[in-house]
């Protein structure tokens, strides 16, 4: 939307900066998130095996559409042989250029392609890093696993790389921790709770029952709120008022 | 500040900018999008910066840290377009950025006319004497037609329709021009395999015809399309010889910049190749093997091709510091 740049910059590739920190407005450091060889391969997996889908359902119905309008054969073959060739070389760039970066494998593996200051990249980028895709069919994992920002050579000629799309549901913000917390405490407390489906119930009951009983200390008061919840994990969300979303951010 | 205090007091303004980047991640969102609500939209991204230089340093792997880092690289990429290219629309690309950009790296086009030629000298040379040559290039069936005095371009049209073969040589023309161009990135092996391959079998193949007595049937047949297809490829080629000169030679100033100019460079020439092949496709199916058509309006329809191209290639008003672009 606001074009060129409105604060965003690199350090001029004087390389004071750690691979994939980029500096916002304010000289504020924006970490991209970036995606390494593994997730890139798995998406290009994905996308080549949609390709593959499409081309074979596109071109069974063009050809299936032509029958039906009995055009001369030479016609039919001329138009299945130009959508061929238009469908395998454009399918990652307008996928990546209507969608803000995204094809549907990147869609899949929750990847995007972003420009070297994590803006949005110009169609020209996309189009750099789309025709040199054959080139990198060859040498682009390694190359992704070379360098420090993951980037293939489409990436390094047009300016551009592959980060993980944010889950802003994954973190959850205690809304009403109590005043005496340190960063520290309330960050062990966010982090049980982003954990906890992956733990062992016992033992995430355990530890949300000594962080009720810390809370608890500092703030008597909210005991009142342990009865209304059933198990040890909704009453610390509820003493603490946690939450995965801006709203419910107690006031 | 605590973190509850940070949290009530900025919260509302994280939320309210959530939801004004979700808005302007749909097309339609941004359709509806004023000069005053996008300045809100960028005051809010320049506050969540603010905030999440605070959370860093005081909640440094809290939550909100973690939610406003989130955040801002949302805002950033959506508030920020990077480099997005001058639109010179059809016209001024084709009469400025295009001339310029052949005119910036003139060494480098002539350096790929240069080795196709030489190439292209040097199959010729092989082929008249040792015309077995031939047979790598055209086949057993195309030199056993020669022997009889018949060229394999008949079967263009014979065996063939027309939309077939000029759908075919289009495609096939194209993907070897965008092997020129991408095989830049390669350190320019691939753009020079193809000038290496395509003026080895052109120097090949006259030599063979020639060899065969064949020679004018050959020229007759090429004159409509040749000297243009040919020089689109080379220009395809130069492109990818631009784009490798820009990752191997940075000289004394910053890589990226030279990468930069390089691929912009490589872009514009391999743009102004790229409506040809079309043309040259329809031209190679139906001129070129039509033998209704007279040989002096085949050479002259492939004279003002080459003429034009050349003549928008080395647009002598054109400005060298004209800036590259794609068509609008």
């Amino acid at each position: 939307m606001i074009a060129g740049q409105p604060g965003g910059s690199e350090d001029g590739g004087m390389g004071l900066l750690d691979p994939g920190v980029v500096l916002g407005i304010d000289n504020v450091a924006l970490e991209l998130p970036l995606a390494s060889a593994g997730s890139r391969a798995l998406a290009g997996l994905i996308d080549y095996l949609v390709l593959l889908l499409g081309l074979s359902v596109v071109l069974v119905a063009v050809a299936l559409g032509l029958a039906a309008l009995e055009l001369e054969t030479g016609w039919a073959v001329a138009v299945i042989s130009i959508l061929y060739f238009l469908i395998q070389w454009l399918y990652f760039f307008l996928f990546e250029w209507g969608t803000g970066g995204r094809t549907p494998g990147k869609m899949a593996v929750r990847l995007r392609v972003v420009g070297a200051q994590g803006g949005t990249p110009s169609a020209g980028a996309l189009l750099v890093r789309t025709l040199l895709r054959p080139i990198d069919l060859l040498v682009g994992l390694l190359m992704i696993a070379l360098d420090e920002r993951a980037r293939r050579l489409g990436d390094r000629l047009a300016g551009t790389q592959v980060v993980h799309a944010p889950r802003p549901s994954d973190a959850w913000v205690l809304g009403r921790p109590p005043a005496a917390w340190t960063g520290r405490e309330i960050e062990l407390v966010e982090s049980l709770l982003r954990r906890a489906p992956q733990m062992h119930p016992d033992v995430a009951d355990e530890l949300a029952r000594r962080f009720i009983a810390l809370a608890l200390a500092d703030q008597p008061e909210r005991a009142l709120e342990r009865s209304t919840a059933t198990d040890a994990l909704s009453t610390l969300k509820g003493i603490l008022a946690a939450g995965q979303a801006w709203t419910t951010v107690a006031s | 500040m605590d973190y509850g205090r940070f949290l009530s007091l900025r919260g509302p303004a994280w939320r309210e900018l959530e939801e004004a980047l979700a808005r302007l991640a749909s097309r339609r969102g941004q359709g509806q999008l004023t000069y005053r609500g996008l300045e809100a939209v960028a005051m809010g991204y320049r506050r969540v910066l603010q905030d999440l230089a605070f959370a860093r340093s005081r909640f440094p792997a809290s939550g909100a840290a973690q939610r406003l880092a989130g955040l801002a690289l949302e805002g950033t990429r959506l508030l920020l377009r990077e480099e997005p290219g001058k639109r010179v629309g059809v016209l001024g690309f084709f009469l400025r950025a295009f001339p310029a950009a052949v005119r910036r790296r003139a060494g480098v086009v002539a350096l790929a006319v240069g080795l196709f030629l030489a190439t292209g000298l040097l199959g010729f040379v092989a082929a008249l004497a040792s015309p077995a040559l031939g047979m790598v290039f055209l086949g057993p069936a195309a030199i056993a037609g020669l022997e009889e005095g018949r060229m394999w371009t008949e079967a263009l049209t014979t065996t063939v329709p027309p939309a077939v073969s000029s759908s075919q040589i289009a495609t096939n023309n194209l993907s070897v021009s965008l092997f020129a161009l991408a095989g830049g990135a390669l350190a320019g092996a691939g753009s020079l395999w193809i000038l290496f391959v395509n003026g080895l079998m052109l120097g090949a193949v006259i030599g063979t015809t020639l060899h065969f007595g064949m020679a004018p049937h050959l020229l007759e047949f090429i004159s409509a399309h040749g000297p243009l297809e040919l020089t689109v490829i080379v220009f395809s080629a130069a492109a990818g010889l631009v784009l490798a000169h820009g990752l191997v030679v940075a000289e004394d100033r910053p890589r990226r910049v030279v990468l930069a100019e390089g691929v912009r460079d490589a872009l514009t020439i391999f743009g102004g190749c790229f409506p040809w092949l079309v043309v040259l496709a329809v031209v190679e199916t139906l001129v070129s093997p039509a033998p209704e058509v007279a040989p002096a309006l085949k050479l002259a329809l492939g004279l003002v091709l080459e003429g034009f191209f050349l003549f928008l290639a080395f647009n002598p008003m054109a400005s060298r510091e004209a800036r590259g672009g794609s068509p609008a």
